[in-house]
């Protein structure tokens, strides 16, 4: 592991709860959502700054554009699946081959990009991080290990985009709605939320197990071919 | 050219939706959910006409509903019983009621987000971020380019897979996402292929230099600078408001409407344990500055559709 | 004054002992306007990307290079940017932002210039090129030749002093195609700006060049005007005689001497001069009386509320011929290609192949889609044509009928324009179907491979297959076509045998019908007039 990859982890997995936690004490019971916003703006931040400085190659720019894109119309190609969005599974996929820090960027970007299709909400800077996380742990973990069994592969993705992605999302309606945070009604949220997440989950996994090979060779092609993404995580 | 509110500068727009959210959440005060509300909900309709009632029916009622129950089954503070749950728990009055403030406050937000999305379109939202985040919003307008050129790019493969015998509309979920798989897997390979060509047209032009300028084709007028002054100051007058505590409400233990004061008259409620004390100057000063802010894009609407039609009729 | 200067270049691409450019020399002169004509593969793309530093393929390089008395490596990267715009051939490629005003500034924003310096550049552009109308428009909703024109415009916004263009007008229609060519020179005129622009279509780019510059196998083949090339054409490489102007081909096969004509005026004054036949007594080839497809009475349109695509349209398309759809941009053609597929069903009408309705007809209908990207699935191109058929011989027939034997084992993605249509045309070909469609197949096809091409559809049509193809290749359809069929705002405006569809227009037809019209009564093809001079 690089010391890039080892800080980045460390910042997404430990300050950013800490300071999580440490704004509601601070915050005392008080605007929550509102705070939360500002938490999210800070852990995003690192990375976008990362994406400026770094000055990619102009290519790597490009394919990062595509990739959003092609997330965000990949919903058609999957129409038949009701409640699927396959967002996840391909950002997932790609920051596989490209990248972690790739796959916080696109993934984040992903989010906002597509709400400006469908609509703006209260609901973009969580579902911005969300995805973010979803995807950045993801690929940390498969790519650290080394996965290259579909199976794991799939069920990996699967279990973070249930787990990590609906618990940020549905924070968003805690944050908003509750106006007391006990176990009962943050429950009843998630519970609200659980179908949802569930089949997103499910159908992430599917399509990362039936796709991720043939997909994930065309991704390595083409950076071996042009040279792109070289030792980033 | 975009009439209105909507065709002011981008940083304009985003000062006003800025300033609503943060006091929309802020301020709880009855008069100010209302108002909030109503603005929200006229903008809405003269933003989005018809389609408002659809939303409203069909996502906003329901949340407002949803909020409500939630708060009221869960939450078990509040001093004022009204009825007992099946669980042992009692309802209480409090409980409702700030269940109500919450899901109104929920329901006006996410109607100033709707006319969010109409009004910042995503050409001003990169006015404002490129400068910050330059790398970030390229990749982001070129994001918007791709979308319906992939959009059209997969109805091809679509078609020409269909040409020479590979339907993915038919066949078993599992062959039909195979197949769908096999879509996206030509469109990722034909894209990104294509991106290397895209990068070479952008250092064709000079991308990677030194000194890269944000351009936007928005300029300060005098109007936009008077309004963005002009909400700066009501921000103002609101933080001090809020600071001060001048429109200050409680919901828990029980309900408290405006600080308690030393003049004017205050109310009881005793069956619901409810104060209702006087306003103070500054928190009618403040109370009416959110309802200016709050009406302002209307406002700016509708001046010029009087100006328009006076005009109009003067032809 | 020498502007660009090329001394003894040489280049090999990596991975390969050819040159694909060998021990070339050539100096420009500010202000020329240079067609770079060469067969596919002859390394015109290779020299016109080494005068771009920023686009210079790896690979080993010898020689030099001079812009202005400038070494061309050495150039900082700010002037090469601002002094050589590079227009390259797919205009959605090469696209970068979502709005039109956007994308004139992109090249303005890189370059660091002050907002108000970017506005009024770019209000110059949009008013010499024209493009006010769509200035607020997104590039998505442009057609191809309004995209290839803000290319243009969004280079020379930076006030390029040298313009290259690499087959700019491959992906456009004949009617845009010309308008770019027209405004290219119009800047040539205007300005001074040097142009240097690489064809297939000579036709037209020949009466704007004031040179003509010919490569063949890595090396200069020819070096001078318009005219010098129709006097010399038989010493030039092959292809060029097929690719030349008509006039010039005519010249050249009569084996004519003196001043050679270029444009179709000239060869009318030459024709003039002449002593020939006064009509060409043509027989009418027979096709078959079955139908392959019938349509009656077709409406379509894509929205309930918008108008009609497809107005009761009426067609028969005999079996085994070779059947052409011609029509503008906007008629309904490639509508009308997708009914007779049954991708699209019309809301009135009958469609009927082979006498049978479209979903009991078991009749195999392939189409080769214009984008032929669209097709490849698999890495190699041996495994994507196996994925249509198993039986490894009929695969390796095809792949010599149209001699891609050689890329068999490449990526379909590694492959060139030229060589991914063969590829996909052997994929299509592997389903034997009996109707095969084509959308616009011999768009950026080299001269030489349209002959080849055509002889594949002969080939097709005796073994018992129609061919239906949709084109804007006028002079194509008249040679090689059995009946053409005009489409015109979602009707059916002319329908009959190539020659006698050809000889009735007047406007919309081929050059060798415009050069023969009042000299030589019922000519549509070169080798009427050739006929018809021949004779005497």
């Amino acid at each position: 592991m690089s010391k890039r990859k080892i800080m980045s982890v460390i910042v997404l997995c430990v300050l950013i709860p800490a300071v999580v936690v440490g704004g509601f004490f601070l915050a005392k019971g008080k605007q929550y959502y509102f705070t939360s916003l500002i938490i999210i703006g800070l852990s995003m931040l690192p990375f976008f700054l990362s994406l400026e400085r770094k000055k990619l190659q102009v290519r790597e720019l490009v394919i990062m554009a595509s990739v959003i894109a092609i997330a965000v119309v990949s919903r058609a190609v999957f129409f038949f699946l009701q409640q699927a969005k396959p967002m996840c599974a391909i950002l997932i996929i790609t920051s596989v081959a490209f990248g972690a820090e790739f796959g916080f960027v696109s993934g984040a970007l992903t989010m906002l990009i597509s709400n400006f299709i469908y609509g703006q909400g209260m609901w973009t800077p969580f579902q911005m991080l969300a995805m973010a996380m979803t995807v950045f742990l993801s690929a940390v973990v498969i790519r650290t290990f080394k996965i290259k069994n579909r199976f794991i592969v799939g069920i990996i993705s699967g279990i973070f985009c249930f787990a990590v992605y609906g618990i940020i999302v549905d924070l968003s309606s805690v944050f908003m709605m509750l106006s007391e945070f006990n176990f009962k009604s943050i429950l009843s949220i998630y519970l609200s939320g659980l179908p949802f997440n569930i089949v997103h989950g499910v159908t992430t996994g599917v399509i990362v197990i039936l796709v991720q090979p043939e997909i994930n060779e065309k991704l390595d092609r083409i950076k071996i071919k042009y040279g792109l993404f070289g030792e980033k995580i | 050219m975009e009439i209105g509110f909507k065709g002011y500068h981008p940083i304009a727009n985003l000062i006003f939706f800025a300033s609503i959210v943060v006091f929309g959440l802020l301020f709880k005060h009855p008069v100010t959910l209302a108002v909030c509300f109503a603005a929200a909900l006229c903008y809405y309709i003269r933003l989005c006409g018809r389609k408002v009632l659809k939303s409203f029916l069909l996502f906003l009622l329901p949340m407002l509903l949803f909020v409500l129950v939630i708060n009221g089954l869960f939450a078990h503070y509040g001093t004022t019983p009204l009825m007992t749950l099946p669980d042992g728990n009692s309802l209480t009055f409090e409980s409702l009621i700030y269940g109500f403030v919450l899901g109104l406050s929920t329901v006006t937000i996410i109607m100033w987000f709707f006319c969010y999305s109409e009004v910042v379109t995503a050409d001003k939202f990169m006015f404002v971020f490129g400068r910050v985040l330059p790398a970030a919003a390229l990749v982001f307008s070129m994001a918007l380019r791709f979308i319906p050129l992939y959009k059209n790019r997969l109805r091809t493969i679509a078609e020409a897979q269909r040409g020479i015998g590979c339907d993915y509309k038919t066949g078993t979920v599992k062959q039909r996402i195979k197949n769908g798989g096999k879509i996206l897997s030509i469109l990722i390979t034909w894209s990104l292929e294509n991106a290397i060509e895209t990068s070479d047209s952008m250092r064709a032009r000079g991308y990677g230099l030194k000194g890269r300028k944000n351009y936007g084709k928005f300029r300060w007028s005098t109007k936009d600078v008077i309004t963005a002054l002009l909400m700066i100051l009501l921000d103002i007058v609101m933080l001090v408001g809020y600071v001060k505590k001048s429109v200050y409400c409680i919901y828990n233990p029980y309900v408290i409407i405006n600080p308690s004061a030393d003049f004017g008259k205050t109310y009881f409620v005793n069956e619901l344990n409810l104060t209702l004390n006087p306003i103070s100057p500054l928190g009618i000063l403040t109370l009416s500055a959110f309802t200016v802010l709050c009406f302002l894009p209307i406002i700016i609407d509708l001046r010029e559709d009087i100006k328009w039609n006076r005009l109009k009729s003067k032809i | 004054m020498e502007q660009i200067k090329i001394e003894n270049l040489s280049f090999s691409y990596p991975l390969s002992d050819k040159k694909a450019i060998d021990n070339l020399s050539l100096s420009i002169d500010g202000g020329e306007f240079i067609l770079l004509c060469g067969k596919s593969g002859c390394g015109k793309t290779t020299l016109l990307r080494q005068l771009k530093k920023e686009l210079a393929p790896h690979g080993e390089k010898s020689g030099k290079i001079y812009i202005d008395g400038q070494k061309s490596d050495e150039m900082p990267l700010r002037e090469s940017a601002e002094k050589v715009g590079f227009v390259m051939q797919n205009p959605d490629l090469q696209i970068v932002t979502d709005k039109v005003w956007h994308e004139l500034a992109f090249g303005l924003e890189n370059l660091g210039l002050d907002t108000a310096e970017i506005r009024l550049r770019t209000a110059e552009m949009v008013s010499y090129f024209g493009i006010n109308e769509w200035f607020n428009k997104k590039t998505n909703e442009l057609s191809g030749g309004q995209k290839q024109m803000l290319n243009l415009a969004s280079v020379m916004a930076m006030h390029p002093d040298i313009l290259i263009l690499d087959e700019p007008t491959s992906q456009l229609d004949p009617i845009a195609a010309e308008n770019f060519l027209f405004t290219l020179s119009k800047i040539n005129r205007e300005l001074g700006t040097t142009v240097i622009l690489t064809e297939q279509r000579l036709e037209e780019a020949f009466a704007y060049a004031d040179r003509i510059v010919v490569m063949d196998n890595g090396g200069i083949a020819f070096d001078g005007t318009p005219e010098k090339v129709g006097e010399k054409l038989s010493t030039l490489p092959t292809f060029l005689k097929s690719a030349a102007p008509t006039a010039m081909r005519i010249f050249n096969r009569v084996g004519d001497s003196g001043v050679c004509p270029v444009t179709v005026r000239d060869g009318r004054g030459w024709l003039r001069g002449k002593e020939c036949e006064k009509e060409f007594i043509f027989e009418e080839k027979t096709v078959s009386e079955k139908k392959a497809v019938e349509l009656k009475d077709i409406c379509f349109r894509y929205n309930k509320n918008e108008k009609d695509i497809l107005k009761n349209l009426s067609l028969k398309i005999p079996e085994k011929s070779f059947f052409a759809i011609l029509g503008g941009n906007g008629a309904g053609k490639t509508t009308l290609m997708k009914i007779i597929s049954s991708l699209l069903a019309p809301y009135s009408g009958k469609v009927k192949i082979f006498g049978q309705k479209p979903k009991k007809c078991e009749t195999k209908i392939a189409v080769l889609p214009q984008d032929v990207q669209a097709i490849f699935t698999e890495k190699t191109v041996m495994l994507d044509l196996k994925s249509t058929e198993k039986n490894e011989e009929k695969i390796m027939r095809i792949s010599k009928q149209l001699y891609i034997e050689n890329l068999l084992n490449k990526h379909p993605f590694d492959l060139s324009g030229g060589e991914q249509q063969r590829a996909a045309l052997a994929k299509v070909l592997l389903c034997e179907p009996k109707i095969l469609l084509f959308d616009e197949p011999t768009k950026g096809m080299d001269a030489e491979f349209k002959n080849v091409f055509a002889s594949v559809i002969r080939s097709l049509v005796e073994s018992g297959c129609t061919v239906i193809m949709i084109s804007h290749d006028v002079e194509f359809c008249a040679k090689y076509a059995d009946v053409c069929a005009m489409l015109f705002d979602g009707e059916i405006s002319a329908c009959s045998s190539a020659h006698s569809f050809f000889n009735r227009n007047r406007f919309y037809t081929t050059s060798a019908n415009r050069m023969t019209r009042g000299i030589i009564k019922n000519v549509v093809t070169d080798e009427e007039i050739c006929l018809c001079l021949n004779e005497k």
